[in-house]
């Protein structure tokens, strides 16, 4: 029986790994192949090889525009969902109150509400509010709302496995609430954090669907500007700068990797 | 050191009573335990002393000043938890430091102090490993160094032994004992463990259902339980309700009829307020014959006829469980004679050994015994 279940098992890993390395790494694969190609329009395997799309894509305008718009977007929304996070966390970890289960869910809900759906909401609120002008704002809202379950759930979990007694016994000894907190639970939850925060970013940083809706005329982002290349122009430039974004976001994997390791990406 | 007063305090979760008039009071350099079942309301009275959670109704005092406005970082006391509650991110070292340094002690005082309150625990030499490098005994004087390294004006212990095992149980109960007695710090000890309790207490505070249910010194509690309820905590195997007759059994006893039992004891003892009263007697103070073998006392009148039901053998002794019929329920009997299961015995209770208690006996104490 246990045999059974062994050879069954290994037989899914293996399915598991063809499906990954077809779906997943051979697209990645021709696209980063293609972008090296030395035709005007995109082809694989490529009929010869150059560099000349990522010099063109250096000296597009619209990419760095596009790419500091993106990276502020982020790095704003990202320190926002954290700080939310930890907040609602702690809330969630510390307190039983009435509603409770309906702060969790609507807290968590951007999480199986349609992407779609949460863009389309988002532009009709901002519309109503006169605010439909104002991108980078909208932008900034928008990913905080869908990317704060994410640093909820990261950091409620390594919350979760630290006793109220350590912070008991930190008050007792002459810390405040705050320090109590700043001392003993925040450096017990800081690999949740950087968990939630990462992946806060990532979304972010590729997300198309929601920021389809919400980017104004001069405030997009990377990912919808791409989007719009890649459906405009049969050049190869989107392809560079796609493969540009892939390598970005390995080496911050691997940076990640190298410091906190990527164990923090596992609930615990 | 301090006294600390504990008046008429109340603690509220909802609609349930935590704690419900508590008082009592821990002398300046005093040990005291609460001691009670999980759920009698121990552990939320000693996280009110601390400021864990603001009281209801009543008063804390510590050193006669009222502490109830003050946080618990404000208050100086000594905590050992449960668990410990050591800083896992922390040496030991800085575990001990920390209430120092949140005190902005100067450096060096720091290191000495540290140095000191480690040596006091009897701990060696491993003030930089982390507390899970630590055994359980280990990390439980570490707890305690860093509770004492304070200075504290009370030391507060919520059930520091229970998470070890019954060798190490023994030797920490000294050692506490012996921190106790050097640091002469007023100590307040939550237990659920009688033995503990009495061995470690310059007076025990039993409580159930949030209450208190008497509070003693070991010896007197020992000897004279206050209610039928404080005496099953404390051990006294046999509880009996029973009416006390008129008059006197013989020169200096009374006679007690136990309650849906044939059996009438004689009890030699000051006649109580009440005569509904609640019999205990302790297993070790039953003497057990085998059935036909006489002497003075197995014809004596408390003496009663039974057959064993079931033993146990605990090491010293064996410990019987005895039906007599004359009894409403089993009779906790130790022994260092042999019977078998069926054997016909003889059981003596000494009238000097049977304690009148008040039968306060709330639901669980009652229960405990058919």
């Amino acid at each position: 029986m246990a045999d059974f279940f062994l050879r069954s098992g290994r037989g899914l890993v293996t399915v598991m790994a063809v499906f990954w390395l077809v779906f997943l790494v051979a697209p990645i694969v021709v696209t980063l192949a293609s972008s090296f190609t030395s035709s005007t329009y995109l082809t694989f395997p490529p009929p010869g090889w150059s560099v000349r799309w990522y010099l063109s894509a250096f000296e597009s305008e619209w990419v760095w525009s596009t790419f500091w718009n993106s990276v502020v977007i982020a790095v704003v929304s990202t320190a926002i969902a954290v700080a939310l996070g930890i907040a609602a966390a702690r809330v969630l970890a510390r307190h039983r109150f009435y509603g409770r289960g309906a702060f969790e869910y609507a807290v968590l809900s951007p999480l199986i509400i349609p992407g779609v759906v949460v863009g389309f909401a988002l532009l009709n609120v901002s519309v109503l509010i006169e605010t439909q002008d104002a991108g980078l704002l909208n932008l900034i809202i928008g990913h905080t709302m869908v990317t704060t379950p994410f640093t909820l759930r990261s950091v409620w979990s390594s919350m979760a496995g630290n006793d109220l007694s350590l912070e008991e016994a930190a008050q007792s000894l002459g810390a405040t609430r705050w320090s109590a907190f700043w001392l003993i639970v925040f450096p017990l939850i800081v690999p949740g954090i950087v968990a939630g925060a990462i992946i806060a970013f990532t979304f972010s940083f590729n997300d198309v669907t929601i920021s389809a809706f919400l980017s104004a005329r001069e405030a997009r982002t990377l990912p919808v500007e791409l989007m719009s290349h890649i459906e405009y122009l049969p050049d190869p430039t989107p392809a560079a700068v796609s493969s540009l974004m892939i390598v970005i976001t390995l080496a911050f994997f691997l940076l990640v990797e190298r410091t906190v390791g990527l164990g923090v990406f596992a609930d615990r | 050191m301090s006294d600390v007063e504990v008046s008429g305090v109340s603690k509220r979760y909802d609609e349930l009573w935590a704690v419900k008039g508590v008082s009592f009071t821990a002398p300046a350099g005093s040990f005291t335990s609460l001691l009670g079942p999980s759920g009698c309301g121990k552990t939320t009275t000693l996280r009110l002393i601390a400021g864990f959670a603001a009281l209801d109704e009543g008063e804390v005092r510590i050193g006669g000043k009222p502490v109830d406005d003050l946080p618990p970082w404000r208050r100086n006391l000594g905590v050992v938890f449960q668990n410990y509650a050591l800083f896992p991110f922390m040496t030991v070292f800085d575990n001990v430091a920390f209430g120092l340094r949140r005190r902005k002690v100067a450096r060096s005082e720091t290191a000495a102090r540290v140095a000191e309150a480690i040596d006091l625990v009897g701990l060696p030499d491993l003030a930089q490993r982390y507390p899970r490098q630590l055994s359980g005994g280990q990390q439980q004087r570490v707890a305690l160094a860093r509770a004492l390294v304070i200075r504290p004006d009370v030391l507060l212990l919520d059930e520091p032994l229970s998470n070890l095992d019954a060798k190490l149980r023994a030797e920490m109960r000294f050692e506490l004992k012996r921190i106790q007695r050097e640091t002469g710090v007023t100590s307040i000890f939550v237990t659920h463990d009688q033995e503990e309790a009495l061995t470690l207490s310059d007076q025990i505070v039993v409580m159930n259902l949030g209450t208190v249910a008497g509070a003693a010194q070991p010896k007197a509690i020992w000897e004279q339980p206050e209610s039928a309820y404080v005496a099953d905590f404390l051990g006294v195997e046999n509880l009996f309700p029973g009416t006390v007759g008129d008059g006197a059994a013989t020169e200096g006893t009374l006679a007690v009829s136990v309650e849906d039992g044939e059996a009438v004891l004689h009890v030699a003892t000051a006649r109580p307020e009440d005569r509904t009263v609640v019999l205990g007697i302790r297993s070790e103070e039953i003497a057990v014959w085998r059935a036909g073998e006489t002497g003075d006392e197995a014809d004596g009148p408390n003496a009663l006829d039974g057959t064993v039901r079931e033993f146990t053998y605990v090491g010293s002794a064996v410990v019987y469980q005895v039906d007599c019929p004359a009894l409403p329920g089993p009779l906790i009997a130790t022994a260092q004679e042999d019977f078998a299961i069926g054997d016909s015995v003889r059981v003596h209770l000494p009238p000097g050994a049977i304690k009148l208690l008040r039968p306060d006996a709330p639901a669980g104490a009652s229960d405990a015994r058919p």
